[in-house]
């Protein structure tokens, strides 16, 4: 007897395990893109260097810096940020690799060089004012 | 068989979601008045309800106690008997006003002194009858003003002011002092999770239920609508602010706050907007969080002096200064873009 592969109620626990996948996906695609505003803060020893909006860039944005004797570039792009090389000895700042949600950043001890993520999310449990 | 797979696939599936249902139970949240601002608790475990319940009860009972202008209360007791010797007050009173004195005993009561309160009284500031007063009223006044004048005798249990006139204003200490309280309840009670806002005066107890630690949002001191500029990660601990922003009046354009420096009876020209303290002990942190009147400077100082809090300072210009032991815990969050985080070393 020639079976097909699948009976109907087969069919719709497929579908059920795909709607719920989907689901998953787009539940995580939500909670990946709450932070609406984001905006790289860049310091060197506690100094502003520059800030860029992530969310407006459209196309790729070079920074060189040259702080304590150390060359260093940021790439920037939209909704992500990194060094992108730098001449310091132990290169944690470029083994950092890209940040791109808010409260995140990424340091150059020898340069004193920082990049900080900063955005309008708020998650916070609560208020001390 | 196959039928037999995704049966059991399913199941699985509904398992775990059931599982995630369970470690998410369900906290008590308390909303209530009290202290002269709003309390908020949020209470895990199964002994929740209890728990918050005597919290609840505890902070009417010491509100009475302690405001200044309850009268049979013992603040206002203390305050009437000033200049004739000794009084019989509650053992908690007795130990708050101990407690205080050790707190302005750190910044020799440049930062913080609870005899302030003939000022405060004088100046009226979060009252609808705010002034400037004349400089010989705030010259006398100032006169008042020394902590060392609160005398407590632990023996008997009682204390005394020494000069008439003088007043103690537990404004500055009480909801820190408390939260510790709050803290020892939950405990008391087999909580492990659990945070009270005592009006922007917080303390956490343990982590949140899922092990994370909790995310305490610090206020831009500028914005009207509770908009944060970071956030700092705490187990544990207590997270106290102190600010020119809660209560204040602006006159000819300046800005008077309800925080008057102790030594020269105005509010503080400091160059803060804020002071944030994050210590084990909600009292100390209310007491170091009055560092504000002191400056950056001098703040950093007595924070280093203490030797057991972590602090964020935010000045005039808008600058974030954290205290090296807040690296990795406190986060940048400034949707207004202004602010620029600065590491004190």
């Amino acid at each position: 007897m020639n079976t097909p592969m699948f009976k109907s109620g087969d069919k719709i626990l497929i579908l059920a395990l795909a709607v719920i996948a989907a689901a998953f996906m787009i539940w995580n695609a939500m909670e990946a893109d709450t932070t609406k505003n984001l905006t790289a803060v860049i310091t060197q020893d506690s100094k502003l260097v520059e800030k860029i909006d992530l969310r407006s860039i459209d196309k790729p944005l070079y920074i060189n810096l040259h702080e304590e004797g150390i060359h260093q570039t940021i790439l920037a792009e939209k909704g992500r940020i990194r060094f992108l090389k730098s001449d310091c000895p132990n290169k944690t700042c470029v083994k950092t690799g890209w940040l791109t949600r808010s409260g995140t950043r990424a340091v150059c001890l020898p340069s004193r060089v920082s990049i900080t993520m900063v955005g309008d999310n708020k998650q916070v449990d609560v208020l001390t004012y | 068989m196959k039928k037999a797979f995704y049966v059991l696939l399913i199941l699985i599936i509904l398992v775990s979601f059931a599982g995630c249902g369970l470690r998410k139970s369900q906290p008590v949240q308390v909303q209530e008045f009290a202290l002269g601002t709003m309390i908020n608790q949020q209470v895990y475990g199964a002994n929740a309800q209890k728990a918050a319940d005597e919290v609840s009860a505890r902070i009417k009972t010491l509100d009475a106690l302690w405001t200044i202008n309850q009268p049979g209360g013992d603040i206002n007791k203390l305050n009437r008997h000033a200049g004739q010797g000794y009084i019989k007050l509650q053992p908690e009173t007795i130990d708050i006003l101990t407690r205080a004195r050790r707190i302005s005993d750190l910044s020799g009561g440049t930062a913080f002194d609870i005899t302030v309160a003939p000022l405060v009284k004088a100046w009226g500031i979060g009252t609808d009858h705010a002034r400037i007063p004349s400089d010989e009223a705030i010259k006398r006044l100032v006169g008042l003003v020394d902590y060392r004048d609160v005398q407590v005798d632990q023996a008997s249990g009682s204390a005394s002011l020494a000069r008439a006139g003088q007043m103690v204003d537990l404004g500055g200490i009480a909801k820190g002092y408390i939260g510790d309280l709050v803290r020892d309840i939950y405990k008391k009670n087999g909580v492990t999770s659990a945070f009270a806002n005592l009006g922007g005066n917080v303390v956490v107890l343990g982590s949140k239920p899922d092990g994370n630690p909790w995310k305490v949002g610090i206020q831009n001191p500028r914005s009207q609508n509770g908009q944060i500029v970071g956030v700092v990660d705490v187990i544990d601990k207590a997270v106290v602010t102190s600010g020119d922003y809660q209560r204040y009046f602006i006159k000819n354009g300046k800005r008077y706050c309800h925080i008057l420096n102790p030594k020269t009876g105005y509010p503080p020209d400091s160059g803060l907007m804020s002071v944030t303290i994050i210590a084990a002990s909600s009292t100390d942190a209310d007491g170091m969080s009055k560092a504000y009147v002191l400056g950056l400077d001098q703040g950093i100082e007595l924070i280093r002096h203490y030797g057991k809090a972590e602090a964020i300072f935010i000045t005039n210009d808008k600058k974030i200064y954290v205290t090296p032991g807040l690296n990795g815990k406190f986060h940048l969050e400034d949707a207004s873009n202004e602010y620029t985080y600065v590491q004190i070393r």
